[in-house]
């Protein structure tokens, strides 16, 4: 599978329109001219390259942290919209499996399941454009799972179209990863919520771009950590507020060390018409050595004035007071340092709302801290 | 609540009429061909009586310029600037043998400084500012010069300091901002006719202000103004800078350069109120402003602390900026723009962190009426040499009315673990509530939302030498008079 | 116990202590007064180990070894314990698990093993309730939020948690209402025995009334300036430091 290839396929399909209107129309996987600030150069990216990093470094790549969900919650399904899936109980999960016939040109209809998680393991798909509809109240958690099984040779693209008062929480972990590329659209019509929470460890490159485009009385809720990368780690989000009285909230963290880059960019957009637009966003960074790099840019372009708007970035390291108060207490700096940065991307972990999905983040996240 | 109707009505209601300074003189003046070509980079240089080295250094500059694109970064629209359009060179026939003393000024120019409010008359000075004033291309009258020398200082026209101290501008003019640094920037080196030189000594804490009051008056003309402030070894100084222009309907170019250099434990002030003619309220005409404004703190301890107040220019483009390279210096930028009507404003600063324990602080308020738009842009650099450097950073931006818009891009970029960045924006409308309360005590709608306005821009106003904030106060109200019904 | 001999110490280029010089035996109360800035908090510090502060001259010996040479966290774990005039918020870190790893860091330090969950907790639950405070304060987030007399509790509880050979209060009493301030102290007499010693630091006799002390100092600028036992604290309250300081 090659990009070329991937992008002659998904043409005339139903896409992500923020993938098609910014990457298939100029294709920066050939030049990075309109490339955004500080973004890792796609056209520099070899997505054929055999080599498995991951292996070659000798990286841990466990994650055993799994199997107790996978065991005690997990069903397997078949992803055909023809049944109508309901297994045991609440809070139980369905695994989406099999074969898609046309994984450039895939509909999910969530309204189908009736699980309270959905998990979609993306290393059984080579190629992906999948579209997701949801119109129901009730909420439901989707975890994506996005791991080294297999080598993604091209980008992923996604859609969600979350109908008006339909509820959505979604979970994205991406570890293990030599490349990926994912791109995001949510279209949010009125009155419905999103809550999108991305974890990223133990990766070379990984780019992560999200599009909301939010309608009236919506909340939009973006939490993200990344940590224990090695080399690049690109999130860009560009929220657009095209109707009034939306809330949305971002928040950043990354520990970033061993000479990993981080950017972060960040958007927030307000329509003319988008009054009492609530947006909040904010970045951090924990930059732990002179080796590596936090890029931030956060962005506020306003067009409506009776908004509350406000962004905040920072970078720095561990906080040597709190360090101190830890070895005061008889804690070891080691110790005390894994614990503060655990602290640190706490936030993001508190974000998630389905109890499970906490606890399997959880692990996660002191499995590659 | 939305700004009321009557706000915005009145906003738009807000016409260039309010634009006090917007007279032209009629003074007879030479100028050079109009158009930009290597024939009016000597003309330049010629008029000037410059010596052969500073053409070579404008010529040189004008072939970057011939190579560089258009810096595209901004939020700005505008038309392709014609760089033929424009006379490069205009200078008031009297001053064709410089006067020796004031008396001998022309008496239109000194009636054009009076209008302004400017003291270029010995008797003003005694306030206690030196000035320099440039009228279109020259430099026509600087004044305290004496006082100034008996210190060892250098205050004049920076044409005259290629002529008097050419050692000092040859190893300082450039050297914060390279010709090749943007097109900008290689223009105004080509084709720069006057503006201020400032050289401080050693152990030296500059008496008075200093201060150059620029006037565009010619008809399409471009003004190109040129400064250096050098500060050596322990010394201290304010500069204070203003600009107006005449009403009229085309678009005026100006783009200017600022250098300033501040050596071991040096500290260099400097003040803008920029009030260019902004065009009227359909947007017509106002004054192009492209500036480069940079400063190295090359010594260790020293400081250089921009204030702005930006009112003017139907388009700014400016980022006064610090390059800290000497261990523990510190740069700061405040910043007020006002845009209303048609004005777009694209400015902010940057912080290039170096030198160890260098600090930054960034205080910027943007205020947004009628048709306008305005950028905060600024970029915090931690170099991994930057060892304990901290920055600090504040946007706001207030929006008056639903035609215009506010945006904050702020670029940061750290590469030393031990160093600290923070930043911190918001965006949000003038509080109706505030205005409410002032008009029950009986405020007009202008004096309230003056009052609102310089309280929300305090912060910056206060850092503004007495002299200016007195002024810079009422041009924010005058700016946004109107605004509130 | 704790035997300071001449110690001087500075932040940056700023003396502070000039000179410092006491002896705490096993089972004695030591209080600790002196005017605002006179270095109380940076003996304090100083003792504990705390970065930046440079220590030129003197020697502290504790328990019959160098202090000066163990890092912050060896000499906690030795036995010193230090209850902050200022204690730190940590948000991200809960209350309770922080005052589990800090006991198992102890534990383990001295080779015992670590306290499992419910050891643990029903530890915490007797500790909190001797000191009147609401478990739920502990499921939050490190001192955040909590009030100036919240995170003062806080304090002795990790002090009765952990319980130290020697324990330094730094201004322990301030911000605390009068029952508040009842309950701490009798949380410290009841941790008090003959094998620990106090260091308390505190502006105010009040305190001396529930925690009585064996001797009293009095620092200024940097150096102690008059030593005796609880009477010198009355005679301070009637004084003032600045006749004291100079008698
Ligand atoms: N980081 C620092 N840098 C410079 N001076 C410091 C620093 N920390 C403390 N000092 C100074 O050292 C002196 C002693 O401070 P210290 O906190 O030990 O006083 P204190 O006796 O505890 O006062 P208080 O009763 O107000 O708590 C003061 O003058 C203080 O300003
Ligand atoms: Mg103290």
């Amino acid at each position: 599978m090659n990009v070329d290839k991937f992008i002659e396929n998904i043409k005339n399909k139903e896409i992500n329109t923020y993938f098609q209107k910014n990457l298939l129309a100029v294709n920066p996987f050939k030049s990075h001219k309109i490339e955004n600030y500080k973004y890792s150069q796609l056209n520099k990216i070899d997505f054929n390259k055999s080599h498995n990093y991951i292996h070659e470094l000798n990286l841990n790549t466990k994650d055993n942290f799994l199997d107790d969900f996978q065991k005690s919650k997990v069903r397997e399904g078949i992803s055909s919209d023809h049944i109508s899936w309901n297994f045991n109980g609440p809070d139980s999960a369905i695994r989406l499996s099999g074969l898609i016939e046309d994984p450039f040109n895939h509909i999910f209809n969530l309204d189908n399941i009736n699980n309270d998680i959905c998990i979609i393991d993306l290393s059984l798909y080579e190629e992906i454009n999948f579209v997701f509809n949801y119109t129901k109240n009730k909420k439901i958690s989707i975890v994506i799972i996005d791991s080294n099984y297999n080598i993604h040779k091209s980008p992923k693209c996604f859609k969600f179209n979350v109908y008006e008062k339909s509820n959505i929480e979604i979970l994205q972990m991406s570890y293990n990863k030599n490349t990926s590329l994912i791109f995001y659209e949510f279209n949010q019509f009125n009155s419905s919520v999103v809550n999108l929470t991305v974890l990223q460890a133990n990766n070379i490159h990984l780019r992560n771009e999200y599009y909301f485009n939010l309608g009236s009385d919506c909340i939009c809720k973006i939490s993200g950590a990344n940590f224990s990368n090695l080399g690049i780690n690109d999130n860009y989000s560009f929220i657009q507020h095209s109707k009034p009285n939306s809330s949305s909230r971002e928040i950043f963290k990354s520990i970033v060390d061993h000479g990993a880059i981080t950017n972060f960019q960040g958007k927030i957009y307000v329509n003319k018409i988008a009054q009492k637009t609530d947006g909040y966003q904010m970045s951090r960074s924990l930059l732990l050595d002179d080796i590596s790099k936090s890029n931030n840019k956060p962005e506020l372009e306003i067009y409506a004035d009776d908004v509350k708007c406000s962004h905040g970035s920072t970078v720095s390291n561990i906080n040597e007071d709190h360090l101190y108060y830890f070895n005061s207490r008889g804690i070891s700096s080691e110790l005390a340092a894994k614990i503060l940065k655990k602290a640190f991307i706490q936030e993001v972990l508190d974000s998630i709302e389905n109890i499970s999905l906490k606890e399997l983040s959880d692990k996660m996240i002191n499995e590659f801290l | 609540m939305v700004a009321s109707e009557q706000t915005i009505k009145q906003v738009n209601k807000l016409g260039s009429s309010d634009y006090k300074y917007g007279f032209s003189s009629d003074i007879e003046s030479i100028q050079a061909p109009k158009g930009l070509n290597e024939e009016v980079v000597r003309f330049i240089s010629k008029q000037k009586n410059e010596p052969e080295w500073m053409l070579e250094w404008r010529l040189k500059a004008f072939s970057v310029f011939n190579k560089l694109k258009k810096p595209d970064w901004a939020k700005l629209n505008f038309p392709e600037i014609d760089f033929q359009d424009y006379y490069y060179y205009s200078a008031p026939k009297s001053m064709k043998d410089k006067p020796k003393s004031l008396d001998e000024i022309d008496p239109e120019i000194l009636k054009t400084y009076e209008k302004l409010g400017i003291p270029i008359q010995e008797q003003k000075i005694l306030s206690g500012v030196a000035v320099d004033v440039v009228l279109d291309s020259v430099s026509i009258a600087t004044t305290y010069k004496k006082q100034l020398s008996e210190l060892g200082i250098i205050f004049c026209p920076i044409s005259e300091a290629i002529q008097e101290h050419p050692d000092l501008i040859k190893k300082y003019l450039g050297s914060v901002i390279p010709v090749s640094d943007h097109s900008f920037a290689a223009l105004n080196s080509a084709v720069f006719t006057d503006g201020s030189f400032v050289y401080i000594p050693e152990n030296v804490r500059c008496p008075v202000e200093l201060s150059t009051y620029f006037r565009i008056n010619a008809i399409n003309t471009g003004q190109f103004e040129r400064t250096l402030i050098i500060a050596n070894k322990n010394s201290y100084v304010s500069y204070l800078e203003g600009c107006t222009a005449p009403m009229r309907d085309e678009n005026q170019l100006h783009a200017a350069n600022v250098e300033l250099i501040a050596l071991d434990n040096a500290e260099i002030k400097y003040s803008t109120v920029q009030n260019w003619y902004p065009g009227d309220k359909e947007g017509k005409g106002g004054i192009y402003n492209f500036v480069t404004k940079r400063g190295a703190c090359r010594g260790v301890n020293s400081k250089i602390s921009w204030t702005q107040v930006e009112t003017g220019s139907a388009i700014t483009w400016k980022y006064p900026s610090c390059i800290l390279q000497g261990d523990n210096s510190k740069g700061e930028f405040y910043s007020v723009a006002i845009t209303n009507n048609f004005q777009q404003a694209d400015t902010g600063t940057k912080m290039i962190h170096i030198g160890k324990n260098t600090s930054s602080k960034i205080i910027s308020k943007g205020i947004s009426a009628g048709n306008a738009s305005n950028t905060y842009r600024g970029l915090v650099k931690i170099q991994p040499s930057a060892t304990n450097a901290r920055n600090f950073t504040q946007c706001d931006s207030l929006l008056i009315g639903n035609e215009c818009g506010a945006h904050t891009v702020p670029y940061i970029e750290s590469s030393n673990s031990g160093a600290q960045v923070e930043h911190e924006a918001t965006t949000s409308k003038i509080n109706e509530d505030q205005l409410f309360y002032c008009q029950q005590r009986g405020l007009s709608n202008d004096e309230a939302i003056g009052l609102i306005v310089n309280g929300f821009c305090k912060e910056v106003l206060q850092h503004l030498p007495m002299e200016f904030a007195v002024e810079a106060q009422k041009l924010v109200s005058i700016n946004l008079e109107g605004s509130v019904g | 116990m704790l035997n300071i001999n001449n110690l001087k110490a500075s932040i940056g280029d700023k003396d502070i202590l000039k000179g410092v010089s006491l002896s705490i035996n096993k089972g004695e109360v030591h209080a600790l007064m002196g005017p605002n800035g006179s270095g109380k908090s940076t003996l304090a510090y100083v003792l504990s180990g705390k970065d930046k502060y440079e220590v030129n001259e003197g020697t502290v010996d504790f328990k019959g070894k160098n202090l000066l040479n163990m890092n912050v966290e060896e000499r906690a774990n030795n036995g010193l314990f230090l209850a902050f005039q200022y204690p730190m918020e940590i948000p991200g870190v809960q209350t309770s698990f922080f005052l589990r790893t800090a006991i198992n860091a102890k534990r383990k330090f001295n080779n015992l093993p670590e306290l499992d969950a419910l050891e643990f907790a029903k530890l915490l639950k007797l500790k909190a309730q001797e000191l009147n405070i609401n478990s739920d304060m502990l499921k939050r987030d490190l001192n955040v939020d909590y009030s100036g007399g919240e995170k003062k509790k806080q304090e002795i509880l990790q002090l009765s948690m952990l319980n130290p050979d020697l324990a330094i209060l730094d201004e322990t009493d301030s911000g605390l209402d009068i029952d508040a301030l009842r309950i701490v102290s009798e949380g410290v007499n009841k941790a008090r025995n003959k094998e620990n010693s106090f260091l308390v630091i505190t502006h105010y006799q009040r305190l001396l009334n529930y925690i009585k002390p064996d001797f009293v100092h009095i620092i200024a600028d940097g150096k102690i300036v008059k030593s005796g036992d609880y009477s010198l604290a009355l005679e301070l309250e009637d004084q003032g430091y600045e006749k004291m300081a100079k008698a």
